[in-house]
């Protein structure tokens, strides 16, 4: 056994209902158990949706913190860790955001027509082993997503949510998360496709 | 024949429907768009696995102290004060108030009426014994944290036996902290501390020759309480109060929050 604080299903164990109700209360000692067991599944998560490792953490403390002024509307008989998922895919689509506008105002583009520089860049495959540069070129396609694909792609692909979660996680329609879904398929087969060409 | 689409083929991919399966098994062209995008794909996930990096066991803790002073003040409501230390003070209150009605009641000639609450700015004298007894309880902390840790990652059962000792000392610091702590009205590090000291008397009363099915209950307990995880804020959280210049004041409800 590790130092580990609680875990999640220690707690759950435990009484749950009874640290939520305290913690709706304003009570921050309850509160600072739910951060506590439930830190390290949200970085993971804000880490597959955004990729970037500080970008992580920041979803994290902002998620925690819309979590506790929100807690009233979170209603007992739900799942904890499912309503703080949906807070962390909206924060991390808020950080997302903000990092789309920031490339496209230093790119002097518009927001939703960034080129795809970098996937249009020739393999090396003399210097690069393959494997090096599919990575490359699907890390390059992630970054050229909206960020409601990027996240829509993340949950279905690397999460193994199904379409109609994805829609109800983002607030939108279910037929708007296929399609988010299939814009980001389509980016990141058209990045690979010179590759598949040289094989 | 009507081919499949590339969105029909990414939903069967990804198991949202097996509509077009039947079709696939009869048509080369679809089953074979159908295993490029397979393919595609199945290398995606197995060259760029967005595996997070990991992170370290006082995670949680970092995310808590990065967060907590950021956190909006809020009212406390009533039901969250239904906790052991709320009670206990709950109950004093009560018993004054009885005791004061019954002295009301039975006509007793009550000379002024005193005030019992006294408004009171400390003075610097007891500033400087609060931030004394503040940073005695910091490093009571601290080394409590060390011993728990030690049992917490021990191998071997004796590892308990070897901690009794330094248990037994803790004991002894705890209650006379605990006590000093409730009379500069510290309720919170009181309540941390009593949690302690419960623990600690448990790993005190081990008899000789701990097996590995008492060291797993010591950890079970310490573990179930989270006491490791309110010790290291506790003591994160005196260390800050005590880094500020102003006068350290007493926190009359949890200092974790």
């Amino acid at each position: 056994m590790s130092t580990n604080p609680p875990s999640k299903q220690a707690m759950e164990a435990g009484d749950v209902a009874a640290v939520l109700a305290r913690a709706s209360g304003g009570d921050g000692e309850a509160f600072s158990l739910l951060v506590n067991s439930h830190a390290r599944m949200a970085f993971r998560l804000a880490y597959r949706l955004t990729g970037d490792e500080r970008d992580a953490e920041d979803v994290v403390q902002e998620s925690f913190i819309r979590a506790y002024r929100q807690i009233n509307r979170f209603e007992a008989r739900s799942n904890f860790a499912t309503w703080l998922h949906r807070i962390v895919v909206n924060c991390a689509m808020d950080s997302l955001r903000a990092r789309h506008t920031r490339r496209a105002e230093r790119m002097g583009e518009p927001v939703e027509d960034i080129p795809d520089a970098a996937v249009s860049a020739e393999p090396s495959p003399e210097r690069l082993a393959m494997s090096t540069e599919i990575r490359r070129r699907v890390d390059a396609s992630m970054d050229t997503l909206t960020p409601r694909e990027r996240i829509a792609f993340a949950l279905r692909h690397y999460e193994g949510r199904s379409i109609d979660e994805i829609g109800r996680t983002l607030g939108v329609q279910q037929s708007a998360a296929k399609h988010a879904i299939f814009r980001a398929v389509k980016k990141i087969r058209a990045s690979l496709e010179p590759l598949r060409r040289t094989t | 024949m009507t081919h499949c689409s590339d969105e029909e083929l990414l939903l069967e991919y990804y198991g949202e429907t097996s509509r077009h399966s039947a079709h696939r098994r009869t048509c080369a062209e679809c089953d074979a768009r159908f295993q490029e995008l397979r393919a595609t794909l199945d290398t995606v996930s197995k060259t760029v696995t967005l595996e997070a990096p990991e992170r370290g066991e006082h995670y949680g803790l970092e995310v808590w102290q990065a967060i907590r002073h950021r956190l909006p003040a809020r009212e406390r409501t009533w039901h969250s004060l239904l906790t052991p230390q709320w009670g206990l003070a709950a109950a004093a209150v009560l018993l004054v108030v009885g005791f004061t009605a019954g002295r009301l009641w039975t006509g007793n000639a009550v000379p002024e009426p005193q005030s019992d609450v006294a408004v009171t700015v400390p003075s610097a004298d007891e500033d400087a014994r609060r931030r004394a007894m503040l940073l005695t309880v910091s490093d009571h902390f601290d080394r409590s944290d060390r011993v728990l840790a030690e049992i917490m990652n021990a191998p071997e059962p004796d590892a308990l036996s070897a901690q009794q000792q330094w248990a037994g000392d803790l004991v002894a610091a705890s209650r006379l902290y605990r006590r000093n702590a409730i009379a500069i009205n510290e309720p919170a590090v009181a309540a941390v501390l009593e949690e302690l000291e419960r623990v600690l008397l448990d790993i005190v009363h081990q008899p000789p020759g701990a097996t590995a099915a008492d060291l797993e209950e010591i950890r079970r307990r310490i573990d179930s309480a989270a006491l490791l995880f309110k010790v290291r804020v506790m003591s994160n959280e005196l260390q800050y109060r005590l880094e500020e210049p102003a006068p350290v004041r007493p926190t009359t409800t949890s200092t974790i929050g």
